[in-house]
């Protein structure tokens, strides 16, 4: 447990020396919010209480992209470069130390942009969530964490057996693009595709702690949706383990 | 002309060179037909929806989305190597454009393959095709050559902002870092049409990142609504912006190779 604290302390620190890359950052999430308040503005210009959920939605979205922000080519490279060698001789297994090392670099950027979301929701004159609100938003994305986080990085890993599989990861891609309501909440998609899109782990992703920070998700429906949630983070961890576990025998040192 | 043969030659060896992968070609065609795809399903099902987004019916906002995308196609071919400028500033690589006989941007340019744009024209027409017909309008001769001059002007205008990200490079080191967070977000901002957003903004995509003209004002002339406009005449206007905006930019590329200090190895 020490070990992995100091992989998510490393990762925090490694963040945070990189000053241009923070500010920048910011500034390219205040892009995004510009695209998506003009767009839903225009979409939701007749209705002010479902903009004023959707921006929340928006709000927790660009937040929930911080924390998910994976940069899994990072160890397709190692692969492929053979630095993965210096990697097996550390203390803890690669998948762990890398999720840590993630984890602790999103840990960096939630602290640097919390204060900017904390600003845009005041500016937009949204009301204050209930602490039981914002629980259950830090719990349902912290597991929609665990989902994004062991999906693909078990996608990474197919490079253990195929040097290069970078399509697997953009298929990964477009899937979220479509099913986890970063871009379209389920509920406003055709009904159809919002049935089929809430079983599937995308959902879990961003729909779920974004539509609960909304408050657009309670009841049964939220229950079953953490449920659903809790079932894919298992699924994610069992690929995770086993490809790992099979994967490792198959590993091929590059370089000389 | 001598450094543009030079830089046509270089352009297709890199060509040449992509084509013996071709299995990676044909995936990354795929892939980008499909990363498209799934922007565009996305703008269906919010038209099917909400009916209009801004008062624009799926398939103009397809027809914007399209545009956008054959003038990055034409970027991607020709500048986007420019994204991964850094490498050549931090290990000093560089030098060997400064030191051969021709034009250093032309260089670095012709350090990447001109087909790299392949799949973004192939989503494009397909979806500019979709989006035409859709409208019932007819493409006339004087269209489709402004089409095409369209896109070569918008492919000038964003390969402005990437030749931008590169000369930032000589004094920041970083070329990645300020085309994921400025550029590619900034491109996203036309994928709908520029009257949702805020009238500051508006004027900003006009006379100071001009990425209105890459699609939103030359769309108005494909669907015959000019008139809308309160300056008309913007319509016409993504050709002559594309060639000013890369002039000035290539002297912001002059002066900034005077800061470049190589790395001493």
């Amino acid at each position: 447990m020490r070990a992995i604290y100091a992989f998510v302390s490393q990762g925090f620190r490694q963040q945070a020396a990189y000053k241009v890359e923070g500010w920048l950052g910011i500034f390219s999430s205040l892009i995004w919010f510009v695209i998506y308040i003009g767009i839903w503005s225009a979409l939701l210009q007749g209705d002010p209480e479902a903009l004023q959920r959707q921006m929340m939605y928006i709000i927790a979205g660009q937040f929930l992209g911080e924390l998910n922000f994976l940069p899994t080519w990072e160890v397709g490279a190692k692969f492929r470069q053979g630095d993965v060698g210096l990697e097996l001789i550390k203390p803890v297994a690669l998948p762990v130390r890398i999720l840590a090392d993630f984890f602790g670099r999103s840990l960096f950027r939630l602290l640097r942009s919390t204060p900017v979301y904390i600003i845009i929701w005041i500016a937009l004159g949204l009301p204050a969530p209930g602490l039981g609100r914002l629980g259950l938003f830090v719990l349902t994305g912290l597991t929609g964490w665990v989902i994004i986080a062991t999906l693909t990085l078990s996608l990474t890993l197919i490079a253990l057996w195929t040097v290069q599989f970078d399509e697997a990861e953009q298929l990964f891609g477009i899937g979220m693009s479509l099913f986890s309501g970063s871009l379209i909440p389920l509920y406003y998609l055709p009904v159809w595709v919002g049935n089929v899109a809430k079983f599937l782990p995308f959902a879990g992703i961003f729909f779920v702690p974004s539509a609960v920070l909304a408050g657009t998700l309670g009841g049964a429906a939220l229950l079953e949706a953490m449920l659903l949630q809790i079932l894919w983070a298992g699924v994610g961890l069992g690929i995770l383990t086993s490809m790992w576990r099979a994967g490792s025998t198959k590993l091929v040192m590059q370089g000389g | 002309m001598h450094d543009f043969r030079c830089w046509w030659r270089m352009a297709r060896a890199q060509a040449r060179s992509q084509m013996q992968y071709r299995f990676n070609f044909a995936a990354m065609i795929i892939s980008m037909v499909l990363t498209y795809g799934g922007q565009f399903v996305n703008l269906f099902w919010v038209t099917e929806r909400f009916k209009t987004i801004g008062g624009w019916r799926l398939e103009e906002v397809v027809l914007l989305y399209s545009m956008a995308i054959l003038a990055w196609g034409v970027a991607v071919s020709f500048f986007f190597n420019l994204q991964g400028f850094e490498e050549q500033i931090r290990s000093g690589t560089f030098d060997r454009a400064l030191l051969r006989p021709m034009n250093p941007l032309l260089h670095v340019l012709g350090s990447q393959s001109p087909i790299g744009g392949i799949g973004q024209f192939v989503f494009s027409i397909a979806a500019f095709t979709f989006a035409f017909n859709a409208t019932g309008l007819s493409l006339t001769p004087v269209k489709l050559i402004y089409v095409v001059l369209t896109a070569l002007g918008g492919g000038l205008i964003l390969g402005a902002a990437m030749i931008s990200v590169a000369t930032l490079a000589f004094w920041t080191t970083r070329t990645y870092t300020f085309y994921w967070s400025i550029v590619y977000p900034a491109r996203q901002l036309v994928n709908y049409p520029v009257s949702i957003y805020h009238r500051a903004l508006q004027l900003v995509l006009t006379f100071v990142v001009p990425f209105a003209f890459i699609n939103y004002f030359p769309a108005h002339v494909l669907l015959e609504r000019t008139s809308e406009l309160t300056l008309p005449a913007l319509a016409w206007g993504t050709p002559v912006v594309g060639v000013v905006i890369i002039t000035v930019v290539y002297g912001f590329w002059k002066w900034g190779t005077r800061f470049y200090t190589g790395t001493g190895s």
